[in-house]
């Protein structure tokens, strides 16, 4: 009885870890450096650009702490758990695009000298996407292999988490 | 060892190495960045010194622009692919069109700097003169198409200068653009 | 010192650069195939509608919430349950199984031991029996023995007179052949001696004639 509560309790600690690093740390972040000075002059993210990388990542941040909560409150091994965990690295692939290369390979900031625009500073980071979603590309392999062996050896799992249940009890 | 746990182990640390250095890389552009960028450390100076301009339009194959500049890497990686690039726009009362105002382009003009190494310097001119850079065909005759009593100055010069650089092993490409800069004016 | 850090964070930076530069071919066209389907499956999710997200995170978290608590995962699995249950319902029957077998075993040990009583006085019976009989045939034996004894005693009795007669026989039939071939030899004996003399003389003559003849 304790056991289920006890992870339930994990999944919402997890849940607010998650939400802390991917909602509230990067809206944070991206309002601070919507403005921000450099050589005197102030260097400002376009409007557009701003609006579109926060709604990612509320979106994708409310699904990804979801998953996250689904995942850490399952049992281990569990294929609950392994899909969920499948499930959040897939949409943390889609977070990570949409929010830290803004669903493109170039980030615009306006330079604001004396109220108006008299340039902009562009990054574009289209070989640094490629290195990170390779990461996440062998991420998912990870998970996608963790999942099929908890599927395939799903019977010991249980009869090993059972055990040590028992154990646990009779300690 | 079980095959598969030797498989997941093998991932697992290719997956930390690859990891640990893409954030090391990003750490130190970074780095590299804000140290470069500093203020206090003169490390970017576009122009280093005065700019020669030569923008006599009734000679167009001698006119000039000379902006001495200097970089100086002093972040931890290359800074390569370094391109410079300038366009001039002059604004005159176009005669034939009842002395309106109009703005033509009358330089454009890219140059690659190649790499600066961590530590180097490169201190350079960019230079255009006459036909190298100069529209000389998009220069207005001075006789006959350029209103010489506006005001307040009958040619204005403007310019849109370009910075283009990629650092971090070319993980990163950044372009600084300014716009619409004030040259000066002629006469 | 600060010439000392920037020398080892450039160290730093130069290593990680190796480590990136061999990685990149590798990894690289996996992330643009990465960015390829993530571009298609973001057209999929709605945009500008930030409730849409809301919902489904209550909805997920709800769901979770029910089925952890319905399935914490400590409960004993049914197939294991269902091995036990065959595991106890075989060591059921392996117990029944000895104690029938512990049964029958001591019933046969009982109808052993009789049999082998039995067998015992059976052979005891048929030790004393044949020794009976063996007795029995030992006298005949003797008694056939002594006959047999007697009649050969007769028999080389009869035999050695025989062979006593024959003996004597033979002796006066060699006897007599023995004379006779005497007889014959000293017979031989003169023809030959007159031969001889015949010869002597033939020779003598031819030994005459020759030496007349030179």
């Amino acid at each position: 009885m304790i056991g289920r509560f006890l992870n339930l309790f994990k999944g919402f600690i997890y849940m607010g870890v998650y939400i802390t690093t991917t909602m509230v740390i990067p809206y944070y972040t991206f309002t601070w450096i919507k403005e921000v000075q450099i050589l005197g002059v102030n260097i400002v993210l376009e409007q557009q650009d701003y609006e579109r990388i926060v709604f990612w990542i509320g979106a994708f941040g409310f699904l990804i702490c979801a998953c996250a909560f689904f995942n850490y409150s399952s049992p281990k091994q569990s294929i609950r758990k392994g899909t969920f965990a499948l499930i959040q690295i897939l949409l943390n692939c889609m977070y990570i695009w949409s929010y830290k290369f803004s669903g493109a390979t170039e980030v615009r900031f306006e330079i604001v000298f004396a109220v108006a625009g008299i340039g902009f500073i562009s990054i574009n980071v289209q070989n640094m996407v490629m290195l990170y979603m390779g990461i996440y590309f062998l991420t998912i392999v990870l998970k996608g292999y963790d999942l099929v062996d908890f599927v395939v050896n799903r019977d010991k799992i249980r009869e090993n988490r059972y055990k040590t249940v028992k154990e646990e009890e009779e300690s | 060892m079980r095959p598969s746990r030797v498989f997941r182990w093998i991932v697992r640390i290719f997956l930390l190495v690859f990891t640990l250095s893409l954030s090391a890389v990003s750490f130190l552009g970074g780095f590299s960045a804000v140290t470069i960028l500093d203020p206090d450390s003169y490390n970017i100076n576009i122009p280093d010194g005065p700019i020669i301009v030569n923008f006599n339009v009734s000679d167009p194959n001698n006119m000039q622009i000379v902006v001495p500049f200097n970089i100086s890497n002093a972040g931890v990686y290359e800074l390569s692919n370094i391109s410079l690039g300038f366009e001039i726009w002059m604004t005159y009362g176009d005669k034939l069109n009842a002395n309106q105002t109009t703005i033509v382009q009358i330089f454009d003009k890219y140059v690659n700097y190649g790499n600066i190494l961590p530590g180097s310097t490169l201190k350079t001119n960019f230079n255009g003169t006459g036909s190298d850079g100069f529209l000389i065909a998009s220069i207005p005759d001075p006789n006959t198409e350029i209103d010489w009593t506006r005001t307040p100055h009958p040619l204005e010069f403007y310019s849109n200068f370009t910075f283009v650089s990629s650092y971090s092993l070319n993980l990163y490409t950044f372009t600084v653009s300014i716009i619409n800069f004030s040259l000066g004016y002629y006469p | 010192m600060i010439f000392q850090a920037s020398d080892i964070i450039q160290l730093i930076a130069d290593i990680v650069a190796a480590i990136l530069n061999f990685l990149k071919p590798i990894v690289s066209p996996m992330g643009s195939w990465m960015v390829s389907w993530i571009e298609a499956a973001l057209k999929l999710f709605p945009q500008n509608e930030l409730i849409f997200y809301i919902v489904l995170f209550a909805v997920i978290v709800i769901t979770g919430c029910i089925v952890n608590i319905a399935w914490p995962g400590d409960k004993k699995p049914k197939f294991l349950a269902k091995k036990e249950a065959k595991k106890e319902e075989l060591v059921e029957k392996v117990e029944k199984a000895e104690e029938k077998i512990k049964k029958k075993s001591e019933e046969s040990k009982k109808e052993l031991k009789k049999k082998v009583k039995k067998v015992k006085e059976k052979k005891e019976a048929v030790k004393e029996d044949s020794e009976k009989k063996l007795e029995k045939i030992e006298e005949e034996i003797e008694e056939k023995l002594g006959e047999v004894e007697e009649e050969l005693e007769e028999k080389f009795d009869d035999i050695e007179e025989e062979i006593e007669e024959k003996l004597e026989e033979i002796e006066d039939i060699s006897k007599e052949k023995l004379k006779e071939f005497t007889e014959d030899m000293e017979e031989n004996n003169k023809e030959n001696d007159e031969k001889q003399e015949e010869i002597i003389q033939d020779k003598n003559d031819k030994e005459k004639e020759d030496s007349e003849k030179e």
